[in-house]
């Protein structure tokens, strides 16, 4: 008896405790719904998976630092995704008739977002600043150790000059470079660092209101935008890490977009979500590390190539054509020096049995290197497996985590993987890809050595003449295939999922890396 | 008993700084460094040497450790090496959120583990009893982050109770229902991570107690279970309990990594995870600083707190 009365006695008290649990869920929750929907009519908010690396303007190298940048700063000129230039601050862009000065007029009235007007000099105070080596990021303003000179012409005016030729240079100066005013940067003592100690202020469609580390970015439009006061006042970037918990907020309406999976996009509610896929001109490939004894032999390289199927692959980790473009060369489809007029190496496991067979190889073992916690490279990497089984070569998997692998990788005359999955992002001039192919090149994992193709790169960096251009970078594409130690798999799209609410995705334009070249064409419905 | 207390943190300083050698040693020989992390390809040699001098990640390895060590002294933990953001400043606000949710979780599952405990005890081998081991062990059985993601599918997703992610909603940081609303779902997945175990360790303590001779005697005095129970078990029982809370300290640094992680709840976990995944290691030390040190503080705390509830311990 006792007994039953004790427990219940438990159980009453548990079910009260329960019940005012309950209560005090139910009034929290009527108070959310309101407030939620009363901030929502006039904000964006945006799921980001971690905090921007870097927020200063002249050291920004990360995705979510470069949107953090593009949101609060402007270039001069923006390139868009299929590689064509867009004017933002400057009205007009020309290049004198020997290649050597390019001189960028600014749009007029101008204006910062603390109310001050933007000239000529706050364009040569952030080349300055941006060209000095301390500071980091000065690459692309050296050509050959030597530094652009930039040069105010008058309130409106700036003369970029050359030091030597470079048509990658003439491409680029005005691109790439987020303008800063003078009269409140001047004072930054240091800008090596990756946040500066000061409040921004900037000429981009939004300004900052609050960042609070690790949870969220909330944006306010810029009355002085030159483009027009942006449509929605508030833009928040909501830091959320993990990836179900980011689907499930964009299902539930508490973030408006977010990049999502091909494969996540079936349990997405398409009534209320709009997918919209793109590329971001990023080649994923297989490297072959031409330095390890099995692979230095071109035949056996080849034999390789001509074994693999990217179909394939592709089909199993993006899913269909829409999220994927199939790259042949070093370059991605849509860039502009494209061509898919090399050797493709189609399938053809007779020619790859063929090939082993004149180059004296058999049972050949080969490990490969891949991100593990990649779920497409780990796809990848089994199907590699599987298809080069068919002319007998074994390849024993190597998963691990990506900076290790490359760490590796990058170390000079390094033969401890002999195959390994990879991808990157370069932009639109070829000339930015020597970083990658060039021998001895910083990022040449692939350990590949060839003064043909040097000579080719250092030819097309100085070549004006568009047409010529061209045609050596198709040399070089043709001649870098042959080499058969890179084999090109996917340039896999970018799917951003979007709350049907917000419209004018295409006005606000998706280019890659910032996910939006200007937020502030969006619209609420 | 001071000096016994003053002992036991002299004795402390030396294992906290064998503790952060080898962590600091287990850093430095993974096979990539925090700046591998950082790179692209279009960053020239120059700039990474110039990143590596900045960093002094060339320097050896018990120079480096020395520089962090004296810095500790200073008490500086030092910026993160990726944002370059204070790591108290930081971490000062963090641990405050992840206090926010485990102290009231460990509460509620303490509470919850005490009565089914001490319920299933007194029932040993009965049905109630099954009932309850059933329920631990399912409870022991589930991974929090599935659990987690159950919680947030039916709570966040399928009724819309709950907001799923964040501590509050941006600007209402002051507003305590909104807190309330945010804190529902991981306080739940937190309790019923906690409970189980400890569940089971106060059922196993109670069980013990009932077979000593007291209980026989008090039995023989025809005392009723209940007054057996509250008077007598109940209170000896406090005794492992007491260890439990001692243990419970370090929780309150790294006690919700993945909850935490899960929600975006913005305490410890989700940055020390960030910091770990880029081999940021001022950041990891001076997580794995706190820790170590309140499991060394917990256990003292435990073994203070016994001889106050078992004055015998003292002798």
């Amino acid at each position: 008896m006792i007994k039953k009365i004790n427990l219940v006695a438990a159980f009453a008290a548990l079910s009260v405790f329960l019940t005012a649990c309950g209560a005090n869920k139910t009034t929290a929750n009527t108070e959310t719904t309101q407030t939620t929907s009363s901030l929502n009519s006039d904000t964006f908010t945006y799921a980001i998976d971690g905090d921007p690396t870097s927020t200063n303007p002249i050291t920004s190298s990360d995705r979510w630092g470069l949107t953090y940048v593009n949101m609060i700063y402007s270039p001069l000129v923006r390139v868009n995704g299929d590689g064509t230039y867009e004017n933002v601050l400057a009205d007009s862009v020309s290049v004198s008739e020997d290649g050597l000065t390019v001189t960028v007029k600014l749009k007029e009235n101008l204006k910062w977002s603390d109310g001050e007007s933007l000239d000529a000099d706050d364009v040569v105070f952030t080349y300055n600043t941006k060209a000095k080596k301390e500071n980091g990021n000065f690459s692309n303003l050296w050509i050959n150790d030597n530094q652009i000179e930039f040069e105010k012409v008058d309130d409106l005016t700036v003369n970029f000059k050359l030091p030597s030729v470079s048509a990658a240079a003439i491409n680029n100066v005005a691109t790439l470079t987020y303008i800063m005013p003078e009269h409140v940067y001047s004072t930054v003592a240091d800008f090596s660092v990756n946040e500066l100690e000061i409040s921004p202020v900037g000429s981009g469609p939004y300004k900052l209101k609050e960042y609070k580390r690790g949870e969220y970015i909330a944006f306010e439009a810029n009355e002085n935008y030159y483009d027009g006061i942006a449509n929605i006042k508030n833009v928040i970037f909501r830091i959320i890490n993990n990836a179900d918990t980011r689907k499930l907020a964009l299902q539930t309406g508490e973030v408006d977009a977010s990049f999502v999976l091909p494969s996540e996009i079936a349990d997405l509610d398409s009534s209320k979500i709009n997918t919209y896929a793109y590329s971001e001109n990023r080649v994923g490939y297989l490297g072959l590390n031409t330095a390890t004894e099995a692979l230095k032999d071109v035949k056996v390289r080849q034999a390789i190539l001509y074994a693999l199927n990217k179909v394939e692959m592709n089909t199993a980790a993006y899913i269909s054509e829409e999220y994927y473009q199939l790259p042949y060369s070093i370059l991605p489809p849509n860039n502009a020096f494209y061509t898919s007029d090399v050797e493709k190496y189609e399938q053809n496991i007779e020619k790859a049995k063929e090939l082993l067979a004149e180059a004296n190889v058999s049972g050949l073992t080969l490990n490969l290197a891949f991100n593990a916690s990649d779920t497409a490279q780990t796809l990848q990497a089994t199907l590699i497996q599987q298809q080069l089984s068919q002319i007998g070569i074994t390849v024993e998997l190597a998963g691990g985590e990506g900076s290790a692998i490359f760490a590796e990788l990058r170390k000079e005359g390094s033969t401890f993987y002999n195959m390994f999955l990879g991808g990157y992002i370069m932009g639109n001039d070829p000339d930015q890809y020597k970083a990658l192919f060039t021998t001895g090149a910083r990022a040449n994992y692939f350990q590949y050595k060839n003064d043909v193709t040097d000579k080719l790169f250092e030819d097309g960096a100085v070549e004006l003449d568009e047409t010529k251009r061209k045609e050596i970078y198709n040399n070089l594409q043709n001649e870098l295939s042959k080499q058969a130690f890179i084999y090109p798999i996917v340039d896999n799209k970018k799917v951003l999922a979007v709350n049907n609410r917000i419209e004018n995705i295409d006005a606000a334009g998706l280019i890659p890396i910032y996910t939006m070249k200007d937020m502030s064409k969006l619209k609420i419905k | 008993m001071g000096k016994y207390i003053i002992k036991r943190v002299l004795q402390a300083i030396p294992l906290l700084l064998v503790i952060s050698f080898v962590v600091f040693l287990m850093i430095y020989i993974a096979p990539f460094d925090v700046l591998d992390t950082m790179i692209t390809p279009n960053m020239t040699l120059e700039q990474i040497e110039l990143l590596r001098l900045k960093y002094r990640l060339d320097d050896p390895f018990i120079v480096q450790y020395w520089t962090w060590l004296s810095n500790i002294f200073k008490s500086d933990l030092g910026y993160s090496l990726i944002t370059q953001a204070s790591i108290s400043k930081e971490l000062s606000t963090r641990i405050i959120a992840t206090m926010k949710l485990v102290i009231p979780s460990y509460i509620t599952a303490l509470f919850l583990a005490v009565i089914l405990g001490l319920i299933s005890a007194a029932n040993k081998g009965k049905l109630i009893d099954k009932i309850v081991d059933g329920i631990v062990s399912i409870g022991i059985a589930t991974p929090t982050f599935w659990f987690a993601m159950l919680i947030i599918y039916l709570f966040g997703y399928n009724f819309k109770l709950f907001p799923i992610i964040g501590m509050h909603t941006i600007g209402k940081e002051n507003d305590f229902l909104d807190f309330l609303s945010h804190f529902v779902m991981p306080y739940l997945t937190l309790t019923w991570a906690f409970f189980p175990r400890l569940t089971r360790y106060i059922r196993a303590s109670a069980i013990e107690q009932i077979s000593e001779d007291y209980v026989m005697v008090q039995k023989s005095f025809h005392a009723s279970k209940t007054e057996i129970f509250v008077k007598h078990i109940g209170r000896n029982v406090m005794i492992p309990i007491v260890t439990q809370i001692g243990m419970a300290l370090p929780m309150l640094v790294t006690g919700a990594l993945i909850t935490e992680s899960i929600f975006s709840w913005p305490g410890v976990g989700p940055y020390l995870m960030t910091a770990t995944r880029s081999l940021d290691y001022p950041v990891i030390m001076a997580v794995m600083l706190f820790s170590a040190t309140l499991v060394i503080l917990g256990n003292l705390l435990a073994d203070i707190l016994y001889s106050i509830v078992d004055p015998r311990i003292r002798q």
